[in-house]
């Protein structure tokens, strides 16, 4: 139920509207991955669907995910293709199943191939009166501008770290590891909850002994450590950025951190790299991150940046 | 290959493919079977195992020899139940497989343990050695005998297409006559000047201080690769770059030349052996250079990567001008 979707207010008040039938022209809800547009589409379908009734058999349906008149089609690590999308707009045309409004979420339409976008503007520009689309974007400047106009904007923030915190009890019982998880989520309850999943800390603490061997200056070592994280390397750089501010904060304010559970070993990690490496160590970094857009070969480049910086 | 005792599966593979050619050849000559060539591009594994399953008319035994059979291998698939079921002992259809890659795949792997395997290695462009003595006993197997100093000749004239040598080893054989003993001029006779340079032999110039040498060699890429060659090359540039950047730091540190083998990827089981590859081939060229100018080229070489990757113009003289910032 909408009543279920929390800190999105913007996203609940449209969706709402949609509910209530004041709203019929597609939404683009544009968002981080994890910050609850799925779920609020979802939820607003069983408002539509169940009248209000959290128990009639379209919510039990929709919580089962075998609703024939909630479609959903995402793309996942392949773009969504042209087929894809002629079937939604062939199912689109049909009259819904068992209820007044069919709803149709396709997301990822930022990652969609452009005979894909083109089979879907005819549709959107004039949507069948039994049917409500929501497109699901992370990067709106990624979807096709004649599609954007076409569509409400819906804009979902990131989620408040309390929030986070809150939804990762269930699942991680030291508050302090669970306060690391939201702070590195970015806002994602999503990417939060797959960090804590995947044990994700596992890597921060691999790329803090990265920094030790970088100290030691022994390069067969580092170079070998960085091959070591494989495809977990551009993952692995994102919590060198966290762990880099939290060594950057350290003088100043230590409550800012964001690794809270390895507060002492940072202290003493800070003392060891020094404020002038640790300043090198970001300048590289961001350099880094610049280059990336350009598809290299990054273990050769995350060699370079750490030699560099540990290098007198 | 009919010689030996049949088996349900023959399979050759490996990055050499002057070899597996011949394999290949040899591969359609079973006397008293029914042979059948087939090349993996292009067909599907229901095909293949349909002709695996199928029986000659008058009852005679057949073979199937199975090019670019790399492309076959999907777990579960039909072939990989056909290879599962097959019994080592029957051998009325033989399978010769000749997999275009450098490893085998689970399938063709459990193929190779019903039957017989042979890898032909493609050696690395530094493993100069080895690829001398292969061409010494390809020219012995043709009656010929190669002076001291001419497979190194032919390597550097020709490249590493082994293609290419055994065409003049041919030649040679006219001209010296069986049994004869090559000399450098007999080679010259015969071998167009060429340069087939690969992106290894760019950037190992370069390391090796020969600016004109590393020069000439990127032209010859470039007239054979065109603008596809700027990637390779600066690639090629930062392996050994990262190889001498680690050997230099533990040459520095006084390691024994052992480590330092085994750190350039010197991968030699004996060890007297592996030492004597690094002085060789390697010691210099870590002489050659600071730690300070290696990592310096190691920036640079970044720098040139996302330059050469992403829109800069006039990529050529790039990649020209990196090259010789580290031959001169």
């Amino acid at each position: 139920m909408l009543s279920a979707v929390r800190e999105q207010t913007e996203g609940a008040r449209f969706l709402g509207r949609v509910v209530e039938g004041h709203l019929t022209s597609p939404l683009l809800l544009v968002g981080d991955e994890g910050t609850g547009r799925r779920f609020s589409v979802i939820e607003a379908a069983k408002d539509s669907f169940g009248d209000g009734d959290p128990e009639s058999a379209h919510v039990l349906q929709i919580d089962e995910g075998v609703h024939p008149d909630l479609v959903v089609v995402s793309a996942g690590e392949k773009p969504i293709g042209v087929d894809t999308i002629r079937g939604v707009v062939d199912e689109a045309s049909d009259f819904p199943a068992y209820v007044s409004s069919r709803f149709v979420i396709i997301d990822g339409v930022d990652r969609m191939t452009l005979p894909a976008s083109d089979a879907l503007l005819k549709t959107l520009e004039d949507p069948p009166h039994t049917t409500r689309f929501f497109l699901l974007a992370q990067v709106y400047e990624n979807v096709l501008p004649t599609i954007r106009s076409r569509c409400g904007l819906v804009r979902y923030r990131p989620l408040s770290e309390a929030f986070i915190v809150e939804h990762l009890k269930e699942i991680e019982p030291d508050p302090a590891k669970a306060l690391v998880y939201a702070r590195i989520s970015g806002g994602s309850v999503g990417r939060a909850t797959q960090f804590q999943l995947s044990g994700r800390l596992a890597l921060r603490n691999k790329m803090m002994t990265l920094l030790r061997v970088g100290l030691n200056g022994d390069f067969l070592s580092l170079f070998a450590a960085v091959e070591d994280l494989d495809v977990d390397l551009p993952l692995g750089l994102d919590f060198l950025d966290y762990i880099l501010r939290d060594l950057v904060m350290l003088p100043h304010s230590a409550s800012n951190f964001t690794n809270l559970d390895v507060a002492e070993e940072l202290v003493d990690l800070r003392q060891q790299i020094g404020g002038p490496r640790v300043d090198r160590l970001v300048e590289g970094l961001r350099h880094l991150r610049g280059r990336m857009r350009a598809k290299i070969t990054l273990p050769f480049h995350v060699k370079t940046f750490l030699a560099s910086a540990f290098t007198e | 290959m009919a010689g030996r005792k049949p088996v349900p599966f023959i399979v050759f593979y490996g990055g050499e493919d002057y070899y597996l050619d011949r394999a290949l050849e040899q591969g359609g000559h079973w006397p008293k079977r029914q042979v059948t060539v087939l090349d993996g591009e292009g067909m599907i594994e229901e095909e293949l195992v349909a002709a695996l399953q199928a029986q000659s008319f008058d009852g005679q035994d057949r073979a199937i020899v199975l090019d670019n059979a790399h492309k076959f291998g999907r777990k579960g698939g039909l072939l990989s139940t056909y290879v599962e079921n097959k019994e080592s002992s029957d051998d009325r259809m033989v399978l010769v497989a000749v997999v275009r890659a450098e490893k085998l795949n689970p399938v063709w792997s459990a193929a190779a343990k019903k039957g017989r395997v042979k890898e032909y290695k493609r050696f690395k462009p530094w493993e100069d050695d080895k690829k001398a003595q292969r061409i010494r006993k390809e020219a012995k197997a043709l009656g010929l005998e190669l002076a001291k100093g001419l497979p190194e000749q032919l390597t550097a004239a020709l490249g590493d297409d082994l293609h290419l040598i055994m065409n003049e080893l041919r030649k040679l054989v006219y001209i010296v006559g069986k049994g004869g003993k090559v000399e450098l001029k007999h080679a010259a006779s015969v071998v167009a000047h060429m340069y087939p340079a690969e992106p290894y032999d760019v950037s190992k110039a370069a390391v090796e201080k020969r600016p004109n040498r590393a020069m000439t060699l990127l032209s010859f890429l470039y007239k054979h690769m065109g603008d596809g060659a700027w990637v390779p090359v600066t690639i090629s540039l930062q392996r050994l770059v990262e190889k001498l950047i680690v050997a230099r730091q533990l040459y520095d540190d006084k390691a024994p030349q052992l480590v330092l083998a085994r750190a350039v990827g010197v991968t030699t089981d004996k060890e007297s052996a592996a030492e004597f590859v690094f002085r060789k081939n390697w010691l210099g060229l870590v002489q050659r250079h600071s730690l300070k100018e290696l990592l310096g080229y190691m920036q640079k070489l970044c720098e040139l990567e996302a330059q050469v990757k992403g829109p800069a113009r006039s990529k050529r003289t790039l990649v020209e001008l990196a090259v010789l910032s580290i031959a001169a």
